[in-house]
């Protein structure tokens, strides 16, 4: 049918404007979404490839340690591969600067700064619980406790996070993930070095490096999440002049 | 829950209009619509809010004529146009449409005035989407 008789259909059944629709919808006690909801919403946004690496690191794991002769050695494998876990993590929360999506998003129901709270929310308890599924895997086939596995483990994946977290607060542009992708790349890289250079790098001798490492990076990454809540609320506050 | 309550009331008035001709019974059954369809819970979370509220008010439309024993439409309205030229235009398809059956007039609403599917419109109308096709 052709779009101008469509278009005069629709005018056909014009009809005289309500009077009382206003102070009627107004008054109308609808059902709000709750904050569960919400979240559960915003499980359904985050991309199935994060999940699908998720399960691939910790089934790939399962197998390496199953297969593996001397699974010391492989904890190294998997704390370089960790730092790509947290790189998919990233990478949901550039996707509106990458899509130049932010200042639509600002004006939604549920800002960016909540919806992006909700979304490190749920990758951040992802990524723990794979991470202590790995650690727990690790600890029943080799000598380390919980604690040293943790620093092994955690310190590169710190690391990566500090310095996407680093790139993210100081370059918004479309090609933010790409630099965000070179540094997990070099974390990843530099994780192997140390290892292949260092020997004893996984022996007590080294307890004091990995402490140091783990606490410097854990607080410094927290300095920039912070750091990147408070300049969505500035960018926020700036949307709002403009409204 | 996110869906544009304004749109649903314009849409949901209209069809009521189309089918009392009269604006303050056609305001009282959409709100009554919607009243109904917020105090149960088994529909909302459902999707598709347009074709089950269009079921609620052809439901109570219905109820509305039985009610009143009446047959025909109350005082039937006819809307103001300010566009003048608009209103002259449209007049031919206006009237093509007034011609029609009354069950075409409908399904001419539900499917170009509020973009129901013919799904919808099949299970609204009761009829089979065969039949909603044909017509």
């Amino acid at each position: 049918m052709r779009y101008d008789l469509k278009k005069e259909l629709k005018s056909a059944f014009d009809v005289p404007a309500p009077t009382r629709k206003e102070q009627f919808l107004n008054q109308l006690d609808y059902p709000k979404a709750s904050r569960i909801d919400f979240i559960k919403s915003q499980l359904g946004y985050i991309r199935k490839r994060v999940w699908i690496l998720s399960f691939i690191l910790f089934i790939g794991t399962l197998l390496g340690l199953y297969f593996s002769e001397v699974p010391t050695s492989f904890v190294w494998v998997v704390s370089s591969v960790l730092p790509f876990i947290s790189l998919v993590s990233i990478s949901e929360l550039v996707r509106s600067s990458t899509y130049n999506m932010e200042e639509l998003e600002m004006s939604c129901k549920y800002n960016l700064l909540e919806v992006t709270l909700i979304r490190l929310g749920i990758l951040g308890l992802t990524n723990l619980v794979v991470l202590i599924g790995i650690m727990l895997l690790f600890m029943g086939k080799t000598d380390f406790g919980l604690i040293r596995l943790g620093l092994y483990l955690l310190t590169p994946y710190l690391l990566n996070c500090y310095g996407t977290l680093f790139v993210i607060n100081r370059l918004r542009s479309r090609e933010t993930i790409y630099i965000c992708s070179g540094v997990t790349v070099l974390v990843s890289i530099l994780n192997t070095m140390l290892r292949t250079s260092t020997n004893e790098i996984y022996t007590e001798r080294y307890g004091l490096f990995w402490v140091i490492s783990f606490i410097m990076l854990a607080a410094l990454s927290a300095k920039e999440i912070v750091k990147m809540i408070k300049k969505m609320g500035e960018l926020q506050w700036n949307s709002s002049l403009t409204a | 829950m996110s869906i544009n309550l304004q749109d649903l009331y314009d849409k949901i008035y209209k069809y009521c209009y189309f089918k009392v001709r009269n604006k303050e019974t056609a305001e009282d059954l959409t709100q009554e619509t919607f009243l109904k369809y917020f105090n149960q819970k088994s529909y909302i979370d459902r999707g598709k809010p347009l074709a089950y509220l269009s079921t609620i008010a052809k439901n109570l439309c219905i109820d509305f004529y039985r009610k009143n024993n009446r047959n025909e439409y109350l005082n039937v309205e006819i809307s103001v146009n300010d566009d003048v030229s608009k209103f002259e235009s449209n007049f031919a398809i206006k009237q093509a449409v007034a011609e029609l059956p009354i069950e075409l007039q409908e399904l001419l609403l539900l499917r170009f005035a509020n973009g129901l599917s013919i799904n919808e419109i099949a299970n609204i109308m009761k009829f089979s989407r065969f039949s909603v096709y044909r017509k």
